[in-house]
């Protein structure tokens, strides 16, 4: 009998040919099937006991509600599904957002779910009762009521009938405060307004109206204010075609790159202390124009850009009316000349508006300050702190004396810095799971209703005030009756109270029309300014990210995950030096340095991230790192033999900055005090994708003479007028085909277009992706090691060096190529072409060979190294319920949103209607504050991707290669006379 | 076939049945075809669907307004348990019987009714019992597709096809069976064939406003 090895080695003795032996495996598998032949699992179906009245089981239904991601209050429709929110998307109807949602936004619907959120209230560290809690603060206010007094420190609240409870709840005492602060504060342009125009207020801000647009320092379509409705407005006046070349103007000041300094058209180096000067010299230009009284005088002709100032004012001037000057600086000297600008160049009532005024950001730097000297008197008795983190994020002044206070009361949704100093620890409700509502701007009110009964417990600051007053009214019944009492009236000869509110649920907001008149300018306030220059050469610039904003996101990782648009770095923030103050001190990306401030005890060590663009002056630093807690993520990303955590347990994400700040002339500052940095010769990883999936053929493989691939195309408005197709390389596409011509798609041809004139790079689009496609999050070491999974990537292009360093975004997904590259190498047909134009990704077909990734040119396709953890069930009930959670060895990517094409189709059926253009909109359209991406039906002449792909700056990527995109690009225009660069020499890098 | 041959085979058939009966998750396709579990309530749909002709959709409403057909809530069985609690042979025998007796005839409850009002926490005068709190029925689940379908109910609704298309003669069975393989060989043969003759798009002129039948993967894996 022959050995086993001569049975397994076929050839020696046993002759089974390759034939025999599938053979046999396969009647053996048969003979196995009918042995152990098993049912599926068994699945328990657990039904209502009661169906409630609305609610199809599977059938998604959509809740009118209000972000509250930031005070912007931007209205969003929270898609449900069986009794939970899965994904939010924009309001379309709401006048502010007008359907947009920005990456926090949209990650909002994670922090629901976030099982780490305080569960009870805690009095001194024990868990209770909301009742107990009650009745003891109810004691202890009692005794503050005697003798004693209360404060009660919050971030902006808009919510008119949270103000409401407020007055009440103060109006018990004699001695009671109520400070408002924004950690990303806008305090000065209040002040100065209070100067200028006797009410401090900050002025509802109308980009669309303006033609012309001087940002000094403000990063409006990227973190000021009210970042989604900015970015709508200024790129309503931004899409210039063919017939109508026109488009608004915007030049930016700034000193680090922000989102909204790489969309400019001309963008200028200005350090923070040059801001005064700067805004003199401007002013005193257009009193010239004016030819007014001369209130500012003498600082223009020695300015170093005295030039480039008197430009700015004769454009300003030109546009006069429908010109905008904003800036970010929180300097109320800074922030009066602003609004002489503005009032030099006539723009209030068009283009800015204090009639009506925002109340997006309330807060009061001088009040915070004056706070924190009563604290550290020890006059406090009782410091109520909701929805603030005051021991976080405020210079040391006030965060060292919260303690101070001899009773601390936090209402906040998890132990936060702040919550863990204090005896009352109570948990907020999520802005899901409650009822509230909202002002964000005089007269636009919005609503905010419950998608899904508390998951954890907690109350409104609303609710908290109404039990400790007894009153047991639902928080439905608070709202309603407030509305009733106080706002209803305000809307004179409309419909009955219950139609009104009625109507106000259905559409998340109501509005006042008509005009309101503007306050009168009092220009005796108006005075040149001037500021400090580091003496040491070197100035600090602290500023918050898309994702991160001041930190109170931190604990959300699709944002941490959320590469920043400019440095495109995850999981951290560092210390951003320009390109010619990191080589004059030898560092490069990842070498930490040592950051002291003069007259500081302490010192920071970052990494170093080199900027272009930068100002040399100055180091930028992210606000809204080192939180407590964010060593949670030690669990995230994949548990292997060569992982590193993505934080060791005790760690924190990053490192923490909002200590830097300090209290100059009662504001809060992030941009005082002088520098000294030095090397300390460690070098860390940095998790950046910058690198990663460039579209660039690598140095040595290039052809002779090097192949430019003209990935991002750029034009400028003259040039575009007199030659749309001026800046378009249209390459040779070779005519050779290796498919016969049999799939014509004669049903649908799905395509999309996106305009690269209004992308400015806000990564809405990719979270909105991930929250929609359960694209996993995988942790800082897979990133690093070029493992992201987002679907979509927002592709970063700088071109220029020093002063003249332009940027571009461009968003990059899988192109639905028709002649499609990976569908040629897969050897299971696991990707394949529908007849409807989509390169689909079949995830049980597919064995993981990731031939599609390595040929596909655009680097679109992703990989499931890992099964990723989703151990938290509670998260696990964001997942969208119509797409499949991907396993380990699996390959994805970009589906344009096919779980939605099937919605529309089937939902198209079931109505008995043909579908229209518009009807389904992807994830990343939905989210895009701009509308800068456009998908649809490619077969219809008449939809608004054919009628974009058809205009003459709409371009294929890598159209050289004959992979026939369904993606067109439309090139981005740049309101300037002459580009400064060939568009070949912008780089990925 | 030489004696190698046979040693080969027989060493792969133990080979195959060993991986697979420990490998418990293997399983071949249409393999849940037949099944037939025993639900937590008799629940009868040749009695409800055959015999007394109730619409599939009174019961199943979810068919053509979701993905999932869905399982009727107990306060829909209740919109006629209310006032039907036996079968009507039962309710003859207690009419006669009651008669026989010279007493009035009581109201008959059948076990499974019985389990109705236990999961809707209610009494046998159909109000509410103090105390008790409704409890969902635990069905077991027949018609189960792998994670990576996802089937949608509404465009076959809507294009009205019948139910027994799919399910079988479900007006002939006492306890529900799985009367199809739903294998995707056995979806695409009816894909297949009732694909032809539809291209063309926007066919709203033509009268057909439906979207075609696709044989495209991302009909059904998403």
């Amino acid at each position: 009998m022959p050995s086993t090895d001569a049975l397994l080695l076929p050839g020696e003795g046993a002759d089974v040919s390759r034939r025999a032996f599938l053979q046999y495996a396969g009647f053996g598998l048969a003979t196995a099937a009918l042995t152990g032949c098993s049912r599926g699992p068994v699945q328990s179906v657990l039904t209502h006991t009661v169906a409630p009245v609305g609610v199809v089981p599977g059938r998604a239904y959509w809740i009118a509600t209000t972000c509250h991601g930031c005070p912007a209050a931007c209205g969003v429709l929270a898609k449900c599904r069986d009794g939970r929110p899965v994904k939010l998307e924009g309001n379309e109807l709401h006048t502010l957002s007008r359907g947009g949602l920005c990456a926090t936004g949209q990650a909002e619907i994670l922090s629901l779910y976030d099982s780490k959120r305080l569960g009870s209230p805690q009095v001194e560290g024990a868990s209770v009762k909301w009742t107990e809690s009650d009745s003891k603060l109810r004691a202890t206010l009692d005794k503050a009521r005697a003798a004693g007094n209360v404060r009660l420190l919050t971030g902006t609240i808009h919510s008119p009938s949270t103000r409401a409870w407020i007055a009440k709840f103060g109006a018990q005492f004699g001695d009671f405060k109520h400070v408002e602060y924004d950690a990303l504060s806008v305090s000065a342009i209040q002040d100065a307004h209070a100067a200028t125009h006797g009410s401090r207020a900050l002025p509802a801000y109308r980009f669309s109206e303006a033609k012309c647009i001087a940002s000094f320092d403000a990063d409006f379509l990227g973190t000021w204010i009210s970042p989604v409705s900015f970015a709508a407005d200024w790129a309503a006046g931004r899409r210039p075609d063919e017939q109508n070349p026109h488009m608004s103007r915007h030049l930016h000041f700034e000193a680090r790159m922000s989102v909204t300094g790489s969309a400019a058209d001309e963008r200028t180096r200005l350090a923070p202390w040059e801001l005064a000067g700067a805004l003199s010299g401007l002013c005193e230009a257009l009193e010239h124009h004016a030819s007014g009284p001369e209130r500012v005088s003498g600082s223009l002709a020695q300015h170093r850009l005295q030039h480039q100032l008197e430009v700015l004012a004769l454009e300003l001037w030109n546009s006069r009316g429908h010109s905008l000057v904003v800036s970010g600086s929180n300097d109320v000297a800074v922030q009066v000349l602003v609004n002489y600008a503005n009032e030099l160049l006539g723009n209030y009532g068009t283009t800015l508006s204090i009639a009506r005024p925002s109340l997006q950001r309330r807060g009061s730097d001088a009040e915070l300050e004056a706070l924190g000297r009563e604290l550290a008197s020890g006059a406090v008795d009782v410091l109520i702190i909701s929805g603030a983190n005051p021991a976080y994020d405020l210079p040391t002044e006030v965060a060292s004396v919260v303690t101070s206070a001899k009773t601390i009361v936090v209402h906040s949704d998890g132990l936060d810095e702040t919550a863990a100093l204090a005896q009352y620890r109570l948990p907020t409700a999520h802005a899901l799971e409650s009822w509230n509502d909202g002002e964000p701007e005089v007269g636009r009110f919005s609503l905010t209703q419950p998608t899904v009964p508390s998951l954890h417990n907690g109350r409104t600051l609303r609710e908290i005030l109404a039990r400790l007053a007894g009153d047991e009214r639902s928080e439905h019944a608070l709202l309603e009756d407030h509305w009733r009492e106080n706002v209803h009236g305000q809307f004179p000869g409309g419909d009955d109270f219950d139609a009104f509110f009625k109507r106000a649920l259905h559409d998340g907001y109501v509005e006042l029309e008509g005009a309101a008149t503007e306050p009168v300018f009092n220009a005796d306030a108006v005075g040149a300014a001037s500021s400090d220059t580091p003496t040491s050469g070197l100035g600090l610039v602290l500023y918050p990210k898309v994702g991160m904003l001041a930190g109170e996101h931190a604990h959300n990782p699709w944002l941490q995950e959320l590469p920043d648009p400019v440095t495109k770095v995850t999981w951290d923030n560092y210390a951003c030096l320009s390109e010619a103050r990191a080589s004059e001190l030898g560092v490069k990306l990842g070498d930490v340095i040592r950051i002291t401030v003069e007259g500081g005890q302490e010192s920071l060590e970052l990494p170093v991230v080199v900027q272009r663009g930068q100002h040399d002056d100055v180091v930028a630093v992210a606000l809204g790192y080192g939180r407590l807690g964010t060593d949670r993520f030690a669990g995230v990303g994949p548990d292997w033999l060569e992982g590193e955590p993505t934080i060791r347990t005790g760690e924190t994400i990053g490192v923490n900055v909002a200590q830097l700040q300090r209290f100059i002339n009662g504001q809060v500052r992030g941009d005082v005090g002088s520098l000294s940095i030095e090397h300390v010769g460690r070098n860390v990883t940095l998790a950046a994708t910058q690198d990663h999936h460039t579209l660039e053929v690598p140095a040595h493989l290039a052809p002779k003479g090097g192949e430019v691939r003209d990935a991002l195309m750029t034009t400028s408005l003259a040039t575009y007028a007199h030659d749309p197709e001026h800046a378009i390389h249209r390459p040779h596409v070779p005519d050779a085909d290796l498919w016969p011509d049999d799939h014509g798609k004669t049903h649908h041809h799905w395509g999309m277009a996106v305009d690269l004139s209004a992308c400015i790079g806000c990564s809405a689009c990719t979270v909105g992706c991930q929250a929609e496609n359960n694209v996993p999050v995988v942790g800082r070491d897979e990133v690093s090691r070029h493992r992201e999974m987002h679907w979509m990537r927002i592709d970063r292009y700088l071109s220029g060096t020093g002063d003249k360093v332009t940027a571009a975004y461009q968003p990059m997904f899988c192109q639905q190529c028709d002649n499609a590259p990976c569908e040629a190498v897969c050897p299971v047909l696991a990707t394949v072409h529908s007849s409807e134009g989509l390169n689909q990704q079949v995830y049980n077909r597919c064995v993981g060979t990731r031939y599609c990734a390595n040929t596909c040119p655009y680097k679109a396709r992703r990989f499931n190294w890992f099964d990723y953890p989703r151990e938290d069930r509670l998260q696990n009930q964001q997942l969208n319920p119509d797409v499949t959670v991907r396993t380990r060895g699996v390959m994805e990517k970009c589906t344009f949103c096919a779980q939605r094409i099937q919605e529309a189709k089937s939902e198209a059926a079931r109505l008995g209607v043909p579908m229209a253009d518009g009807d389904i909109k992807v994830a990343c359209q939905q989210s895009c504050p701009t509308q800068a991406i456009v998908f649809g039906d490619m077969n219809d002449p008449e939809s608004a991707v054919s009628k974009l792909s058809a205009k003459q700056r709409a371009y294929g990527v890598l159209t050289e290669l004959n992979v026939q995109p369904s993606v067109s690009y439309l090139a981005r225009v740049r309101n300037v006379e002459e580009l400064e660069h060939s568009d070949s020499e912008e780089d990925h890098g | 076939m030489s004696m190698n041959h046979m040693i080969f085979g027989v060493c792969c058939v133990a080979l195959g049945a060993v991986s697979v009966l420990s490998e418990s998750e293997f399983r071949m396709l249409g393999g849940n075809q037949g099944y037939e579990p025993e639900q937590p309530i008799p629940f009868s749909h040749r009695l409800h669907a055959g015999e007394l002709a109730i619409d599939c959709q009174y019961c199943h409403y979810g068919a053509r307004q979701s993905r999932n057909a869905g399982v009727p809530s107990a306060s829909i069985c209740m919109n006629c348990h209310k006032v039907v609690t036996s079968g009507y042979d039962a309710f003859l025998k207690e009419r006669e019987l009651a008669k026989a007796e010279g007493r009035e005839a009581q109201r008959v409850y059948s076990p499974g009714i019985e389990k109705l009002l236990e999961a809707t926490a209610l009494g046998k005068d159909g109000r509410p019992l103090p105390g008790k709190q409704p409890e969902p029925i635990d069905w077991v689940r027949v018609h189960n597709l792998p994670d990576f379908v996802y089937f949608d109910h509404r465009p076959h609704v809507a294009r009205n096809i019948a139910c027994e298309t799919c399910h079988g003669p479900v007006g002939t069975m006492d306890r529900m069976r799985q009367e199809s393989t739903l294998s995707m060989g056995w979806c695409i043969d009816c894909h297949r064939t009732n694909e032809k003759g539809q291209s063309g798009r926007r066919d709203s002129s033509e009268g057909r406003v439906s979207d075609h039948v696709s044989t495209n993967c991302v009909t059904c894996h998403l």
